[in-house]
C-alpha cells in the first residue's frame, strides 16, 4: 500500500490551505440502539450497549489524546415521521473522554428518560495515535 | 509545497472525487470545557474561546469560512456519568452571531428552562475556507 504525505490542502482555484489529515473524519458509526447494531462504520470495531439509550463506541485505532471532538444525531423511530425528537448527547464516565472508545447517551426531551433510538449516527474528528 | 492535482482519490478499490475531500472534510472543530474558567481542549482552526455568561459561549476562527452559510454540528456533554444529565441540549445563539469569522452556542437544560454550563462541548464545522 502507498502513502501520500500530505500537510495541506486547497481547491485549485485557490483559497486558503487547510491541514486536511486535521479535518478529516478518524471514525463513523451508524447504530440501532434498539437492536444493537452497528449499522454502518469507519474505524469501529464494536459497539457496547450500557444501558438504555447508552451505547459505547470502541475504535479499530485508537486517538493519540481524549481531548478529540465528537458529534452524534438520532431518531427514536425511523418508521414513524412524527416520532418524537430525542436529546442526543455524548457520555463519559470520567473527567476524560478514552483515547479507545466513546459513548452516546440518549434521552426523551420531555421527561429527560433514557431512551434507545432506532438511528443514531456519530463522527469524530481529532488525530489517530 | 506541493500540490496534487488529481479528479479522484482512490485506495486501489474505492475512489472518491477530490471535490468530496475538499468540500467534505471538516475545517474546523473544537473540545471545549464550558464550566468554570472555559478552556479549549483541544481544535482545528479555531484561535480564541470567550465565555459569554452561564451556558453560552463564542469562538473565532483562524481562517475564515468564505461565507456564513458552512454547516455545523455539535455535541455536548451536561454532566459527567449521568443517564439524565449526559445529554444536553445546545444550539446556535442566533443567526445574526453565526459567522464567517466566529460563531456562538448556547447549552440549555430544558428541565429548567435555564442555559447550563457543560463539562465538554463539541463543534464540527464544513464548508469552504475564504
Amino acid at each position: 500500500m502507498s502513502t501520500i504525505a500530505v500537510d495541506n490542502a486547497r481547491p485549485s482555484a485557490g483559497g486558503t490551505s487547510y491541514s486536511l489529515t486535521s479535518g478529516v473524519a478518524k471514525a463513523r458509526a451508524v447504530i440501532n440502539m434498539k437492536t444493537a447494531s452497528l449499522l454502518e462504520s469507519e474505524n469501529i470495531t464494536s459497539i457496547t450497549d450500557e444501558g438504555a439509550g447508552y451505547f459505547t463506541h470502541s475504535f479499530t485505532d485508537n486517538m493519540n489524546t481524549s481531548s478529540y471532538s465528537f458529534v452524534g444525531a438520532g431518531k427514536f423511530d425511523t418508521s414513524n415521521v412524527n416520532a418524537e425528537v430525542p436529546t442526543i448527547g455524548l457520555r463519559r464516565t470520567s473527567a476524560a473522554n478514552s483515547t479507545s472508545s466513546y459513548a452516546i447517551s440518549s434521552i426523551t426531551t420531555d421527561t429527560a428518560a433514557a431512551n434507545d433510538c432506532e438511528y443514531v449516527s456519530s463522527i469524530v474528528v481529532g488525530d489517530l495515535a | 509545497m506541493s500540490t496534487i492535482n488529481a479528479q479522484n482519490y482512490g485506495d486501489g478499490t474505492d475512489s472518491v472525487p477530490a471535490s468530496a475531500v475538499l468540500q467534505g472534510t471538516a475545517k474546523a472543530w473544537v473540545n471545549f470545557n464550558g464550566t468554570g474558567t472555559v478552556a479549549i481542549r483541544e481544535s482545528f482552526n479555531v484561535a480564541s474561546l470567550t465565555d459569554l455568561g452561564t451556558g453560552r459561549y463564542s469562538f473565532s476562527r483562524s481562517n475564515a469560512f468564505s461565507n456564513s452559510n458552512y454547516s455545523s454540528t455539535f455535541g455536548v456533554i451536561r454532566q459527567d456519568n449521568s443517564s439524565t444529565e449526559s445529554s444536553g441540549n445546545m444550539s446556535f445563539q442566533s443567526l445574526s452571531s453565526y459567522q464567517a469569522s466566529s460563531m456562538r452556542v448556547s447549552v440549555y437544560d430544558n428541565d429548567t428552562n435555564a442555559y447550563r454550563d457543560a463539562v465538554m462541548v463539541n463543534v464540527v464545522s464544513s464548508g469552504d475556507l475564504a
